[in-house]
């Protein structure tokens, strides 16, 4: 796309939102001195455009803005504010505009068919008021082209310093909608001025033609195609002979006094700006990266250097300016974040005009800046979160008038800067979310079990809309829409880096929190140290770091699986030697874990040695090693070395992380069944036994010494809670379990309630597609099953919790909540 | 032959024309066949055998002190350099040409603009720039041994030795293929 295409098309955007602003002004019902200053706004923003879609030879734009240009005169000449149907065609024309502007550049702009909307606009014109057009006036049926700022030609011609010509010229490449910057023209226009111009009779143009130059000279200077040249003493133009294009019936106004020339972006409070192409800010923002990293290492020679006193007053200053410097190239990428949020009061007027709902839109913080390439990326979020606002967060008026609140609903946009990120909220005083629905749909979905969803917090449950599996039609419906394309929107946040939450209360509305972080060429990040390889991981993927070692918990290899007990729950760990194929995994019993977030997935990442925060310029991989799943870039060292960033999805792919989850995933979007499948292998003394893994919440290893005797029960610490620890052997008819070092425990959850059963060991997980051999009359046994080939009876949990504490499942089902469904 | 302004060998890295690098015989055969089609090359010689490479293809020569090894990528790729502030690899034909890998710390580079981004090949000595004629070159031999045949676009004919032209697109091939071979992992 050539330089000025661009700069076309970049100045077309800024004319139209500059109208579309107006035009919601103008809806808004403005007082009469307003409405002619925006009626004035727009008027310049479409004739301008109109001028520079002449210069690049978009007819149909032209045509279109002509039109326009035409109503919004008359509107003008009305003075007072125009009604809300004709606001809705002033938009329409604005759109076509928009349209039609995208489609240039594709050469496809004759695709587009306007005659409806032309019809429109021109009906809308007549009815719009018959108030004289006296700036047509002045020469009937031709349209002016000069600057307006200029002196009229009047004067001069009254004194006899200037003359008037029409000029009659056949030029077929010049279109007489255009203005007339045709080389042939050039020296024509070296010697005076067209002050207006239209097409003849004959398809050629006529120029209304003011210069100080004898008719000779005239005609010396003009082109081949200069037919006739007219003198007008009466400093009239004759009314242009043969049909004007239907767009102009009646001539095209004037451009207002104050209009600027042509070319000019609108120039709102007076700023001063110069357009930049992003590509040169981005190699400004690659240069000062290097110019830091530079000072960096003349600080650290100056610190080891022996006479250091000579250098310590210019490094200063130098480490100052550098500093000083890398935050202003920076800000030159920052954007208000305004201009994204710009769009929504259209959306929010064409959707209250549409469905007759009342909404009210607030804008807080719009001048907070990110970005501009993160703006981009956040639009399409950001506009989906107020599309659902106000499509199914905000009750329709007769409901909102049921349930006592103003029949105006607000949706309010707040956005403010905190520390290295932007804080959105997008907020409405709705309904709110339904929690029941989204726990029926849910649990339909497979997306988690019954109980689970029972234990669920609110917060908990908000989380579950932004999963893919609420993406279904049948989500519209069932829970206020919600949950349409939202894992979209999360996947679009998350991509750059940032974070979005839900947040609602029943009755009250529903606010959705976005974090976003400031920029995305400098990023936190934790450097991390394999034996003599450093490598950086965002931090945005890291959850915590932890050591382990002597006295700490461990690492534990569990048939080949490392896993770590993160405090409840128990999270896979990949050992990043073995990874990255720098070696075997180490059995190091000191060590660090750093604990990190792959989507849904939490995982270990044992690394020997953590090393500080940093903010990082981040720089991307050559073609060729973008292929290595494990790295998403490279970065440059305060040292000038280089050292790559590691992908933290990718490190999940790579210690085969994806597969499990996919595979466990897969299990909960199945039946129970399925999940039951999933089979505990335990032994409690010499037998073996199976528990479903549906029913397991954690598996733990308790020391000895940490167990209590309280009564007849066993208990231990438990985080905050006593855990109730039940020996099966007694209900089993065994011997009672020989006391070891380690208590191996299956923990069993229901409702926030949970209850250990013990057991001589933790031996494995299996998948096996078994049959259940019903045993009936064996304590505590539900049956027996084939497990690799060895008869594997299968733990009765419910009897055996039954036989403990009696009435523990009866306390849940009091409480309103499901049963364990017991399957096996 | 006299040291040409065109030079990608710059700054306190330069590395200077080894002397003895061509003998008095070769470098009168240069000299006796300069004409207007004179092409210039960076000679530089990896293991046993002796690379030219286009001066127009050449980003600059280097001395680097250390680089970062990449994880998961093939041997041919023996770390990262950093170019005030552009990332390259560094490509090491040893290994390609049967030869053990540098393993050393200090290397010399020949930095390669090519599509997709500029890499670095790994020399063991950069000797000079050479201009030769066009009648000096020639097709590579059929019989050149597979990874030399892959690298090589042309042959250029000094009076006692071969130099091979070494063809920037087959070295991307190869490394492209090394990836390739290296699997989805």
């Amino acid at each position: 796309m050539s330089d000025e295409l661009q700069l076309f098309l970049d100045e077309a955007a800024e004319h139209l939102d500059a109208c579309d602003r107006a035009a919601l002004a103008l809806d808004d019902g403005a007082d009469a001195g307003d409405v002619s200053s925006l009626l004035n706004t727009l008027f310049r923003g479409v004739h301008t455009l109109k001028g520079n879609a002449g210069m690049m030879g978009m007819a149909a734009t032209v045509e279109v803005a002509h039109v326009l240009e035409h109503l919004l005169d008359r509107l003008r000449a009305e003075g007072r504010s125009p009604s809300r149907d004709v606001v809705d065609v002033v938009f329409a024309g604005l759109d076509a505009l928009r349209t039609l502007v995208h489609l240039a550049p594709l050469g496809d702009e004759g695709t587009l068919d306007t005659r409806d909307l032309m019809r429109l606009l021109r009906t809308t014109a007549g009815l719009a008021g018959a108030a004289d057009d006296e700036a047509g006036a002045r020469y009937p049926g031709w349209e002016r082209v000069e600057s307006p700022d200029r002196e009229a030609p009047e004067a001069g011609i009254a004194r006899g310093e200037l003359a008037l010509y029409a000029l009659h010229l056949q030029l077929p490449e010049v279109d007489w909608r255009a203005p007339l910057d045709h080389p042939d023209l050039e020296k024509l226009l070296a010697l005076g001025r067209a002050v207006a111009w239209c097409r003849a009779e004959d398809g050629g143009l006529r120029v209304g033609y003011v210069t100080a130059a004898t008719p000779d000279l005239v005609r010396a200077f003009g082109p081949e195609g200069l037919q006739a040249c007219e003198p007008r003493p009466d400093g009239r133009l004759p009314a242009p002979g043969g049909e004007l294009p239907a767009a102009s019936p009646d001539g095209a106004p004037q451009a207002p006094p104050e209009a600027e020339a042509p070319g000019a972006p609108p120039a709102e409070g007076g700023e001063t700006s110069i357009r930049v192409g992003i590509t040169l800010l981005d190699k400004l923002m690659n240069l000062v990266g290097e110019l830091v990293l530079t000072r960096n290492q003349v600080l650290q020679v100056t610190h080891r250097a022996a006479d250091a006193t000579l250098f310590t007053a210019p490094v200063q200053r130098l480490n100052l300016i550098t500093t000083e410097l890398q935050e202003a190239v920076m800000r030159t990428r920052m954007q208000p974040i305004g201009q994204v949020w710009e769009k929504f009061p259209r959306l929010v007027r064409d959707y209250c005009r549409q469905t007759g709902k009342e909404i009210r839109l607030e804008q807080e913080g719009a001048e907070t800046e990110l970005d501009k390439s993160l703006l981009e990326s956040i639009k399409d979020p950001l506009t989906h979160l107020v599309r659902n606002a106000i499509d199914h967060g905000l009750e329709p008026p007769r409901d909102r008038a049921a349930s006592g609140k103003p029949a105006t609903g607000v949706i309010r946009l707040r956005a403010r800067q905190d520390g290295g990120s932007i804080m959105i909220e997008i907020a409405d005083d709705g309904r709110g979310l339904d929690h029941a629905k989204i726990r029926a749909k849910a649990q339909a979905a497979g997306l988690a079990t019954s109980d689970a969803l029972a234990r669920m917090t609110e917060a908990e449950l908000a989380q579950l809309v932004f999963h893919p599996g609420f993406s279904t039609a049948d989500a519209v419906t069932d829970i206020s829409g919600r949950g349409v394309g939202m894992d979209v929107v999360r996947n679009d946040v998350e991509r750059v880096g940032g974070s979005v939450e839900l947040t609602s209360s029943p009755g009250r509305g529903t606010t959705a929190h976005l974090k976003i972080p400031l920029t995305l060429a400098v990023i936190p990040a934790l450097v991390i140290m394999m034996g003599r390889e450093r490598f950086a991981i965002p931090q945005g993927g890291v959850l915590e770091v932890v050591r382990t070692g002597d006295g700490l918990q461990r690492v534990e290899n569990f048939r080949g699986a490392r896993v770590y007990r993160l405090r409840e729950a128990l999270v896979p760990v990949i050992d990043l030697r073995e990874a990255l194929g720098l070696g075997e995994a180490g059995d190091a019993v000191e060590g660090h874990l750093v604990i990190l977030q792959a989507g849904s997935q939490v995982f270990g990442l044992a690394v020997d040695e953590i090393g500080d925060t940093e903010e990082i310029v981040v720089k991307p991989l050559h073609r060729l090693l973008q292929a290595l799943p494990a790295f998403s870039g490279v970065t440059i060292m305060g040292d000038g070395r280089p050292c790559m960033i590691l992908d933290v999805s990718g490190l999940a792919a790579c210690g085969n992380l994806d597969a499990a989850a996919a595979a466990s995933e897969a299990d909960g979007g199945g039946t129970h069944a399925s999940e039951g499948h999933r089979l505990l292998i335990v032994a409690i003394g010499p037998r073996q036994f199976a528990i479903p893994m549906a029913l397991v919440t954690r598996l733990e290893d308790f020391a000895a010494r940490a167990l209590e005797q309280v009564g007849s029960r066993t208990v231990v610490q438990y985080g905050e809670h006593l855990l109730t620890l039940i020996d099966p052997t007694g209900l089993l008819g065994m011997p009672p379990l020989e006391a070891t070092e380690t208590a191996p425990v299956v923990v069993f959850g229901l409702d926030r309630r949970v209850v250990g059963v013990r057991v001589s060991a933790i031996r494995d997980i299996v998948e096996e597609a078994a049959t259940l051999h019903p045993a009936r009359g064996i304590a505590g046994v539900a049956g027996a099953i084939v497990v690799e080939g060895k008869t594997t009876e299968v733990l009765d949990v419910q009897a055996v919790i039954d036989a403990a504490l009696p009435g523990w499942f009866a306390a849940g089902a009091h409480a309103g909540q499901p049963d364990v469904e017991v399957h096996a | 032959m006299t040291p040409t302004p065109a030079s990608p060998v710059r700054g306190p890295e330069r590395r200077r024309p080894r002397a003895g690098a061509y003998s008095g015989e070769e470098r009168r055969s240069l000299a006796d066949r300069r004409t207007e089609n004179n092409r210039l090359y960076v000679h530089f010689r990896i293991g046993a055998t002796d690379f030219l490479l286009g001066i127009q293809q050449v980003q600059e020569v280097l001395i680097v002190q250390e680089m970062t090894p990449v994880p998961q990528a093939p041997a041919l790729v023996a770390g990262l350099i950093n170019l005030r502030g552009q990332i390259v690899p560094a490509v090491d034909l040893r290994v390609a040409l049967g030869e053990p890998a540098t393993g050393q710390d200090t290397t010399a580079n020949v930095v390669v603009r090519a599509d997709g981004g500029a890499f670095s090949i790994i020399a063991d000595e950069v000797f000079d720039v050479l201009e030769a004629s066009p009648t000096m070159l020639a097709p590579p031999p059929a019989n050149l041994v597979p990874p030399l045949r892959d690298l090589t676009t042309e042959v250029c004919k000094l009076p006692g030795r071969l130099l091979l032209v070494m063809d920037v697109d087959g070295v991307l091939r190869h490394l492209e293929a090394a990836f390739g071979a290296r699997g989805g992992l």
